[in-house]
């Protein structure tokens, strides 16, 4: 490169150093929340030396202090109990790098280099939160650096201009302002791959939402959170209230007093393995019926592999897996927003025929414990008809009894769970009645099972999408019956009715104790809601189009644009749209425009004197345009007297003093003799 | 190029971790890569570069070139540089002014026409991503003097006859002390010979002398020297010496006579026709 | 006054032109030269009525007028004055020179040697005298009309550039066309006739009118032009020498004060062209031993009067 032949000042001027060090200061910023807290002060030491060092205050550290410095660093991140090759690690060691490479920053070099790492990490932030805040933020960071570029091009004469760093500020915005339509384009029509290698996990991601055990008070707790867990919207039929029953686990094995998954402790990929063991999906199990819901729904972040659809899944997209229980799972751990379509079948019937696997399962109770209870399902099965006129019974058993529903049941000790709720507390919500109903159901030889997921959602104020958070979460109970399968029974809607039709918040109005414990949750203030629904579907745009775009998502567009095309017209259509970027940045930073240096009038005058060339008058660069109107009036006399005008008014726009008079109307007098000369 | 690889990682973290955030900020730099071409582009178009003068020089010396500088009326311009490869660089801004003059020096090795070589014109502004550029070749020509270089003469044939070495003595002069005569109204009183007033209580006015010039000629013929180069460099020291001296001189050289004359015109006359000796002639720009 | 301004220089050209006769264009410069207060430099060869001009002015301004021929023996006291002894009283008392006047024609002064005439162009330049530590204000309407003879003469001393600059303009009357040295030979004009002027400006209206040229309006489009022009003067190609900015401010006030000689309160383009060869002529030098006249000639005739940057 030509510029590299010149040694030009290399060195970072004080301008420069300080927009490096509060771009740096800007780019640590989110990390404080996610990392260490002790790489916090480290990095504003190494900032508040490098300030010292250009006001003159420090020597600048030697070679063998920032070796010790870098060394102290790492050790202390190895100390700080992260693994070696954990993300977090990484991360830390990328900032303190970040931190301690602007100490040594001394010339233009090292100072893009800062300034890369800095991009680097504005990326790295988003693999900690991709909220909108955080995405704004991001973009304000961009624009810092970017600021900081241009502040170390300046030169040293320009920056002592009050202006100087408003304007490099102002430039750094235009110029990522400018970029936008490319970046668009770029990010709709770049190819998407799928992950190359699998990739270390964050050990600060916290795992949330619901998890794959149930003890009694756990979905209480999830009560108190309105998190979002996932927004779905439907095409075609709408389901009802009372059909967004929203499956995620099953759970099968109960130890006498928790629910788990199945009989032995399996980690997640384990559990995929033994799923698709002994219990693969198989289309032949079920026997479609009625309309389908046809749905897209945007997960939450979760850190794990729980995806929640409505029962029965029949098709579905992307890195996910169909189990024989009707369940569907992401094939790796949800670690940013993920998106699916799918297909359900409500009114299907599933597994007319019963593996002996799922019943076995199906079946298990410990071999002892919550004896009352058995006792009184065995009683109770014998005095009725048939399995359904059980299931019946059982249910309504907690209704003619004084069963409450309630987010703040009694505790129950460790030992017989299931008979102190059924005969002494009596409340509870909808694990202990889901629990206590499955139970009651095996006691009595019924296959059952719990199912864990959220029920309901809060429609968009529009109607087209359905957001579910982390209070819808639900658990209720499906029993099999001979000749018409597992059916889907849900004891709490027994007890609280209003938790169905309603959601929690109606469920439970009586008591206050709706998102208890989360005081400030916009949910609690009444009158915000509209405020919150708003931003709710701005949230659902952000989830929807840009964390959740794809190469699904991607493919759908294309295809929703370009329907039939083929891909020859699509990379013309590409073609021509970069093509229309670069155009409009030629028009927009005005390369396109030809320079005219010149005034209006003069431009005119130019024009003026070339139509006279035409009728053979030419005027001499040293004939002033009196003189040449009288020249030229002589020589065409039928014109002269325009020309006279044009020139007189020309003279006085130019050489006579004017007070401030405009010039629009004079060039318009110009411009209609100049058509009357011609 | 730094930036490229941090774009090549960026991808590469959106792939694995699936996130559309770091695919924005990966395209946007990549877009960022891209106008900052136009940016730079930009920065360096509609410059009117033009050369105002080539000032003389002697051989050996830096021969500096003054360029007008003049930005389109709407765009500013940052940190242009204008160079010559190991010679020269000089860093640009024109902010609020319309135009301005910056001066390139280059080094000149023989006297006759230097045409400067093109000047590199370059800017990394506003990211310093990377770098447009272009060539300037000026249309102009800049005069090398012979080097000044005296050589010792055998010969006095070179000083010509004339009434005294200084020239011809004018009276009522300034410079030297010529005598004494009586005082007459009118003289000045720092003039006054007060010693003889104290003698003779006469007032006597000391009287001094110019010397009219003489014409004093620079004949190449006459010089006692060997080799056209080192004539040359020695008529171009005594020009120089002459000049210092305001003496009025003349000048011949084979094909051309320069009438005596002083100032820095005629000096610069002299001396501009001993760079160009023997060299082709450069055709007339007009006709006076 | 603002309204008679015009009229009272119509009639002291009017009446000039009575006595040099067939010269109206030098004339206007001549008082283009007084009325902006600069200084007038004529290169003519002798007899080609300098002194006639020079007389002529004065009379019409009721100026007073005083003559020096310069030789190669004329001492600075000699122009400026000097301090004289006394015997009676033992005293030394100045004695103001010629220069001590309104209207001063300095004839031939290039035959006068350096010394001499830096005395004369200092004067001029600082518009007092200083002799013998003590500084001598000149009147107030001072105009030095000097004249020059053509440079290739043997025996002077010419003008170094530096001084040249002090001259406001540089004109030369040239031989009279063939009527009106008819009329010179019938003897009804000239010389002669220069005893019958009227005074017809006061020295207090020179002053008023001196102090109104600079009023005169020049808007961007103009002093584009002018700029034009001076940046010719500086081509490389063509001018060893340029017009200074001492050169260019010299332009545009001539360039007032002809408007104001024609009745304008703006200048035109004309006016600039009107001055320019008298102003520029003698301040630059060509390239290729060309008359500065003929190049400020070429440089007129070659730079176009319209355009100008946006404002």
């Amino acid at each position: 490169m030509l510029a590299n032949h010149y040694a030009i000042s290399q060195q970072v001027t004080y301008r420069g150093m300080v927009w490096l060090l509060a771009a740096q200061l800007v780019v640590m910023l989110p990390f404080a929340f996610y990392l260490p807290i002790w790489l916090i002060p480290v990095m504003l030491i190494s900032s508040y030396w490098r300030f010292r060092v250009l006001k003159g205050e420090s020597a600048q550290p030697k070679l063998f202090v920032r070796l010790l410095v870098v060394a102290l660093g790492i050790a202390g991140v190895l100390l700080s109990g992260m693994t070696l090759l954990s993300l977090d690690t990484m991360v830390s060691l990328l900032l303190l790098g970040f931190a301690f490479k602007s100490l040594e920053a001394v010339r233009q070099r090292d100072a893009l280099v800062v300034v890369f790492i800095g991009f680097f990490l504005v990326a790295i932030s988003f693999l900690f939160s991709q909220s909108i805040p955080a995405g704004a933020y991001g973009v304000i960071s961009l624009i810092i650096l970017t600021g900081a570029l241009i502040a170390n091009q300046q030169s040293p004469a320009q920056q002592i201009s009050r202006y100087a760093t408003r304007s490099s500020l102002k430039m750094a915005s235009m110029m990522l302002f400018q970029c936008l339509p490319l970046m668009v384009l770029v990010f709709i029509f770049m190819p998407r791959f799928s992950p190359l290698w699998s990739i270390p996990s964050f050990e600060s991601h916290a795992k949330t939402g619901i998890t794959d055990s149930m003890a009694p008070g756990d979905i209480a707790n999830l009560s108190k959170s309105d998190e979002l867990a996932f927004r779905a919207s439907f095409e075609g039929r709408v389901p009802q209230s009372d059909e967004l029953y929203w499956r995620g686990l099953v759970l099968n094995n109960f130890d006498g007093k928790s629910w788990q998954q199945l009989p032995d402790e399996y980690d997640t990929s384990e559990l995929k393995h033994q799923l698709l063991y002994n219990m693969a999906w198989n289309d032949a199990r079920i026997e479609i019926q009625g309309d389908p819901f046809k749905y897209e729904v945007i997960y939450e972040k979760t850190g794990q592999p729980w995806l929640f659809t409505l029962t029965p899944t029949t098709k579905v997209d992307g890195k996910t897996i169909k189990f024989g229980d009707y369940r569907v799972m992401s094939r790796g751990d949800i670690q940013s927003p993920f998106m699916m379509n799918a297909v359900s079948y409500p009114d299907s019937k599933r597994d007319l025929e019963l593996s002996d696997y799922a019943r076995n399962l199906a079946l298990q109770l410990p071999a002892s414990g919550d004896e009352k209870t058995r006792e009184f399902a065995r009683v109770l099965r014998e005095s009725s008809l048939s399995n359904a006129d059980y299931v019946e019974k059982v249910l309504n058993r907690f209704t003619d009894q004084s069963y409450f529903y309630t987010l703040r049941p009694p505790l129950l000790g460790d030992k017989d769970t299931i008979d102190k709720f059924l005969f002494e507390t009596q409340k509870g919500f909808c694990s202990h009645y889901s629990g206590s109903f499955v139970f009651m159901m095996r006691a009595a030889g019924i296959p059952a099972r719990i199912v864990v997921g959220y029920l309901g959602g809060e429609w968009s104020p529009d109607g087209e999408y359905l957001s579910v958070r982390q209070y819808d979460a639900h658990a209720w109970a499906e029993v099999w019956l001979e000749g018409e399968g597992w059916r889907r029974v849900d004891p709490t809607s027994r007890v609280a009715p209003s938790r169905v039709e309603g959601g929690l918040e109606a469920a439970v109005e009586y008591e206050g104790s709706f998102l208890e414990g989360n005081p400030f949750s916009a949910r609690n203030f009444k009158w915000l809601d509209g405020i919150r629904k708003k931003m709710d579907s701005i949230q659902y745009g952000w989830r929807r189009w840009i964390l959740g775009y794809d190469s699904e998502s991607q493919a759908g567009l294309l295809k929703s644009v370009l329907d039939k095309m083929s891909s020859i017209p699509l990379a013309a259509l590409v073609g021509a749209l970069f093509l229309g970027i670069f155009l409009l940045w030629f028009v927009m930073l005005g390369l396109g425009r030809r320079q005219n240096y010149e005034a209006y009038e003069h431009q005119l005058y130019r024009k003026f004197c070339k139509r006279l060339e035409k009728h053979g008058v030419l005027r001499e660069p040293q004939q002033t345009p009196y003189e040449f109107a009288l020249i030229a009036s002589k020589k065409l006399p039928s014109r002269a007297a325009a020309i006279q005008d044009f020139s007189s008014l020309y003279q006085q726009l130019c050489y006579v003093p004017r007070n401030g008079a405009g010039r629009d109307e004079p060039h318009q007098k110009m411009r209609r003799l100049l058509r009357e000369i011609s | 190029m730094g930036l490229m690889v941090i774009i090549v990682l960026l991808f590469l973290l959106g792939i694995n971790f699936q996130n559309s955030l770091v695919y924005i900020v990966c395209f946007w730099l990549i877009a960022l890569l891209v106008i900052n071409i136009f940016y730079t582009y930009r920065n360096l178009s509609g410059l009117t570069i033009k050369a105002i003068s080539a000032e003389p020089c002697f051989a050996g010396e830096k021969m500096v070139l003054e360029l007008e500088v003049t930005r389109p009326v709407k765009q500013r311009k940052s940190a242009i540089y204008f160079g010559w490869k190991n010679e020269d660089l000089v860093e640009l801004n024109l902010q609020e002014e319309q135009s301005t003059r910056i001066k390139l020096s280059h080094s000149s090795d023989k006297r006759g026409r230097f045409t400067p070589p093109r000047i590199d014109v370059f800017t990394r502004f506003p990211t310093g991503l990377n770098t447009a550029w272009s060539y300037a070749s000026m249309d102009i020509q800049g005069i090398v003097y012979p080097e000044p270089i005296e050589k010792s003469q055998h010969s006095d044939k070179q000083s010509l006859d004339d009434e005294t070495s200084e020239g011809k003595e004018i009276a009522g002069g300034a410079s030297d002390f010529a005598g004494t005569r009586e005082y007459q109204a009118g003289d000045s009183p720092k003039h006054i010979h007060w010693g003889q007033y104290a003698k003779t209580g006469d007032l006597y006015t000391k009287s001094f002398v110019d010397y009219e010039s003489h014409d004093l000629w620079l004949d190449w013929q006459s010089l006692n020297i060997s080799g056209t180069e080192s004539r040359l460099s020695h008529l171009s020291a005594m020009i120089l010496a002459f000049h210092e001296a305001q003496k009025q001189f003349g000048l011949r050289i084979p094909g051309k006579e320069i009438l005596p004359d002083k100032g820095e015109a005629h000096k610069v006359r002299c001396l501009t026709a001993l760079a160009l000796y023997g060299l082709p002639q450069a055709e007339a720009s007009y006709v006076g | 006054m603002t309204q008679s301004a015009q009229e009272l220089i119509n009639l002291a050209s009017s009446q000039l032109n009575h006595v040099i006769l067939g010269k109206s264009n030098q004339v206007r410069l001549a008082l283009t030269a007084l009325l902006a207060g600069g200084h007038l430099l004529l290169e003519d060869l002798p007899g080609m009525g300098k002194t006639t001009l020079a007389h002529g002015l004065s009379n019409v301004f009721g100026l007073d007028y005083k003559r020096v021929q310069f030789t190669s023996d004329l001492l600075p006291a000699d122009v400026v004055g000097a301090t004289v002894f006394d015997a009676k009283t033992s005293e030394f008392n100045f004695r103001a020179g010629p220069i001590f006047s309104d209207i001063f024609l300095a004839d031939e002064l290039n035959r006068a040697t350096p010394r001499a005439q830096s005395a004369l162009l200092e004067a001029m330049e600082e518009r007092q005298v200083s002799i013998d530590g003590e500084s001598h204000h000149l009147p107030d309407p001072f105009f030095v009309i000097a004249t020059q003879n053509p440079q290739s003469q043997s025996g002077t001393f010419p003008l170094p550039e530096s001084q040249l600059d002090r001259f406001l303009l540089r004109v030369s009357l040239g031989y009279p066309d063939q009527a009106a040295e008819r009329e010179l030979l019938k003897g009804r004009h000239g010389r002669g006739s220069l005893e019958a002027m009227q005074c017809c400006i006061s020295r207090d209206q020179l002053r008023a009118i001196q102090a109104r040229v600079p009023k005169i309006k020049m808007t961007d489009a103009l002093l584009d032009y002018v700029q034009r022009l001076v940046g010719q003067t500086r081509e490389e190609e063509l001018a060893l020498l340029g017009l200074s900015p001492r050169g260019s401010m010299a332009l545009v006030r001539s360039a007032q004060s002809w408007a104001l000689i024609q009745g304008r309160d703006h200048v035109l383009p004309e006016d600039v062209q009107a001055v320019f060869v008298a102003v520029a002529g003698h301040r630059i030098v060509g390239r290729r031993e060309t008359q500065g006249n003929q190049l400020a000639r070429h440089i007129l005739n070659t730079v176009d009067v319209v355009g100008g940057v946006r404002v």
